[in-house]
């Protein structure tokens, strides 16, 4: 595969595309209570947590800065290793399943169009295939413009909506105790793969990395901020109601001819998802090029993923079973700690293990 | 390799043979102070006219020449011809090469070199000003199909020793000449050497137009060209100022130029000859006609099919009243609308001149008027149509790719609504970031992003004290793979 490198600024930019794509799809049901605003304070919890969650990954950059966790992971841990790169590869599958399941679910039950959902849903999972084909660098410069879209259109939403925020909406934090805070926190760290992301894809990104992740943490933690207080300062108690709060925020938005702006939010929604799903296809390629014995460009891990994420929404978005698995909490919860924290922390273990055996075996005469 | 004989006849036979069954062969037979020879030329590519005043009276008006063909070669080619343009060449392969190109060749008996000398005289158009690139303000004259009128063309604007034209050819049948140029200490060597490594390795048997060439310049599948083409000399002069090479193509007027990036497709000179707010507002109504001749078609049709609530209610209804005369349905229409725009307008550009404005009288007088007054289409979707194609015409570089892309947006507006259009969108940035002309991405410096860069020409038009830096050679632009010197 062409080492090419991207900047921290891309990097980190991408994955802030890849949260907001996440966020928009929040509801009152996945954040454990009705007072949305104790979600303010989760997230900004599970920012701070974030840096703790991403020390192993950091550790493990550091010491193995040319090389991703699947690769280290095999250099260091021999046949036992290749399990990392399959472990993570099914990370990314679920995770990206998903995303992609629940925008199938939304273009099912709040839009539902008179064309098939499912070819939306294949055609967006296409297109992020084609992404992934095309490289990193594809990909990181194609997030840097849909952010800017992202920005835009929110600043859209967001300019025009902001005339309905009524203060009588918002209710007091910890309302109802501090038990939808720590499900939210859970929740929020559950749904972020950038730990994964970065173990994967640190050796590619060059510049200022540890500036870049403190400026994701925070400029997401702002726009999170924003989105839920504008939330449930525009829709009140409605907000608490809908399966797609933000869809619902931005479809009542009108200004003189401009109205139902829900395009603006499917459109940002889609852009965003093509992205996500394009970085982990990538990182899935990264999975299978290490599995090779041959260093390749590992484009059938690309499609294999690509498949995979596709069957698997498309099965979750029919089979409520599928659904209750796939989009809990403390079971996407676990898989983001494992792959955020556990497997890294396992893989730095052996690494500074196998160092040490070779230091011991250099000394001995 | 043939070689040229020193014996007179044995030449005579070559390149009669070379040249049987083929009129414009001419041949004439002299005598040289006792010494056989012979003068070849090509009939239409030289000027006689040369040849009698420059060649022949000289040869026939010299005093006696001493020695054997060898010395009376080198008498004439010191003493007797004053041609400009005068060699001697020893490969037959070359003297072929060089009579088809409008050179006369001497033989002398005796003597194992050929003396050639340039004497071209074909009809040639003069310096006119491009119908496919006219600007308000810029020179009138543009890049004729003779490459060495085009060289002098650009020597004149640039009188620099750094400006080089180095010699190449292309088509193993026609072997057309070209010239690759380029400014020595400014454009990248990787990227001038690349240029000649592919110009010589593309295995074309003719190459009669500059765009035979362009595809062997590019690489991968890109939706828009990393190859650029100009037919203007001042256009081309201000590219090769910012480290671009520049093809030079025998028989065409139009010049190649690389690296092409995606913005210079809404860049031209009557920018830069406007004050900076004006042309910083040209190019934004460029970047609004391109959004607006790629998508609007596509919007129409899927926002009027799928998503008619996105309209506001007076829009609504005025289409909806529109809608409900016509007999068919808004994809249908616009796309039928579409092609026969399409078919007018390759019928007024290939129909002879004189027809051309009865075509364009009935294909807009059929269409515009008889078409909707009849019922058959609608007033909006005629609307969105021609709104599409005069929006074209503001970025004219991009018209093929936007013909294109607008079906592909239409159909995916019609099957998908709004979204197939957006994952259209995802598909194009994808395709337009994952491409680079020569090492440079496409999309530079846009994506990758240079802030200094980008409002230096691209999102603003800069004035001419921050232009005139020598900062922005475009090996430069980030993310870029070739390095400057």
């Amino acid at each position: 595969m062409a080492e090419r490198k991207i900047s921290a600024a891309q990097f980190f930019i991408s994955m802030f595309v890849s949260r907001v794509v996440v966020t928009i799809a929040l509801n009152a049901q996945y954040t454990g209570g009705e007072n949305m605003l104790d979600s303010m304070v989760s997230y900004v919890l599970a920012m701070a947590l974030g840096f703790i969650i991403a020390l192993p990954v950091w550790g493990l950059h550091r010491r193995r800065p040319g090389l991703d966790i699947s690769r280290a992971a095999v250099l260091d841990m021999g046949f036992a290793g290749k399990a990392v790169p399959l472990l993570y590869f099914a990370y990314f599958v679920v995770i990206n399943g998903a995303s992609l399941a629940l925008f199938q679910l939304f273009l099912m039950d709040t839009i539902n169009p008179a064309f098939s959902a499912a070819l939306v849903t294949a055609v967006l999972a296409g297109a992020a295939l084609y992404g992934a084909l095309k490289g990193i660098e594809t990909i990181a410069r194609c997030a840097t413009c849909v952010f800017v879209v992202l920005l835009l259109g929110c600043g859209l939403v967001f300019g025009i909506v902001a005339w309905r925020f009524s203060p009588e909406n918002l209710e007091p934090l910890f309302y109802n105790g501090f038990s939808q805070t720590y499900t939210g926190v859970l929740l929020f760290i559950a749904r972020t793969s950038i730990f994964a992301d970065m173990a994967m894809l640190l050796p590619m990104v060059k510049g200022k990395k540890g500036l870049g992740f403190a400026c994701w943490a925070g400029g997401t933690a702002v726009f999170v901020c924003l989105l839920l207080f504008l939330v449930v300062g525009c829709l009140g108690r409605y907000a608490y109601t809908q399966n797609f709060p933000v869809y619902a925020l931005a479809s009542i938005t009108q200004v003189r001819s401009m109205q139902r702006l829900d395009a603006v939010f499917t459109g940002v929604w889609m852009m965003g998802l093509v992205v996500k799903l394009a970085f982990d296809m990538y990182c899935c390629r990264l999975c299978a090029a290490a599995l090779q014995k041959e260093p390749g460009e590992a484009k059938s891990g690309a499609w294999l993923s690509a498949a995979l994420m596709l069957g698997l929404a498309l099965w979750a978005a029919m089979s409520p079973l599928a659904q209750r698995f796939l989009l809990d909490t403390r079971i996407l919860f676990l898989c983001t700690a494992a792959a955020g924290f556990a497997i890294p922390l396992l893989v730095l273990a052996a690494d500074l293990l196998s160092r040490r055996g070779e230091k011991q075996t250099k000394k001995a005469p | 390799m043939e070689r040229v004989s020193a014996k007179l006849e044995e030449n005579k036979t070559y390149l009669q043979g070379q040249f049987q069954k083929s009129m414009d062969f001419m041949l004439r037979e002299l005598e040289l102070s006792g010494t056989g020879a012979a003068l070849f030329a090509l009939d239409g590519l030289v000027s006689k006219q040369t040849i009698t005043l420059s060649i022949l009276n000289p040869l026939m008006g010299a005093p006696v020449m001493p020695g054997d063909g060898e010395m009376k070669l080198k008498f004439i080619e010191k003493n007797v011809l004053g041609s400009v343009e005068q060699k001697r060449e020893t490969q037959m392969e070359q003297v072929l090469l060089l009579l088809m190109s409008g050179f006369a060749v001497l033989c002398i008996d005796g003597c194992g070199e050929a003396l050639v000398f340039g004497v071209q005289g074909f009809e040639s158009r003069g310096p006119e000003e491009p119908q496919n690139e006219v600007m308000q303000r810029g020179a009138k004259d543009g890049f004729t199909e003779s490459y060495q009128t085009n060289m002098a063309m650009i020597r004149r604007r640039m009188k620099t020793t750094s400006l080089k034209f180095e010699k190449a050819q292309a088509g193993n049948q026609s072997h057309t000449p070209l010239a690759i140029c380029y400014l020595e200490g400014i454009a990248s060597p990787q990227v001038v050497e690349k240029v000649k490594k592919r110009l010589k390795e593309c295995d074309l048997q003719t190459a009669l137009g500059a765009g035979y060439l362009a595809g062997f310049l590019e690489r991968g599948g890109s939706v828009f060209t990393g190859v650029g083409m100009s037919e203007r000399p001042d256009v081309v002069c201000g590219k090769i100022e910012e480290g671009r090479v520049a093809v030079l193509v025998e028989g065409t007027p139009s010049v190649l130029l690389v690296p092409f990036l995606f913005v210079e497709n809404f860049q031209t000179l009557d920018d830069y000859l406007t004050r900076p707010f004006y042309g910083t507002f040209i190019r934004w109504l460029k970047y609004l006609a391109f959004f607006l001749s790629a998508f609007l078609p596509g919007l129409y049709v899927a926002i009027t099919t799928h998503h008619p609530e996105l309209l506001p209610e007076s829009l609504l209804l005025k289409i909806a009243e529109a809608e409900a005369q016509t007999p068919f349905p808004v994809m249908a229409e616009t796309l039928l609308l579409y092609f026969l725009y399409e078919v007018l307008r390759e019928a007024g550009l290939r129909a002879p001149r004189s027809l051309s404005a009865t075509v364009s009288i009935v294909g807009g007088l059929v269409v515009g008027d008889t078409a909707v007054s009849a019922g058959l289409v609608s007033a909006p979707s005629l609307l969105v149509v021609a709104l599409t194609a005069i929006a074209g015409y503001a970025v004219p570089r991009l018209y093929e790719p936007l013909a294109l892309l607008r079906l592909a947006f239409l159909l995916a507006g019609n099957f998908l609504g709004v979204w197939g259009v957006m994952l259209g969108l995802a598909l194009l940035l994808l395709n337009l970031c994952g491409s680079e002309s020569f090492g440079v991405p496409l999309l530079s410096p846009v994506a990758p992003y240079s802030g200094s860069l980008a409002f230096r020409d691209v999102f603003a038009r800069a004035g001419w004290q921050k232009l005139s830096r020598r900062d922005a050679k475009v090996q430069d632009m980030p993310g870029s793979r070739e390095t400057g010197q």
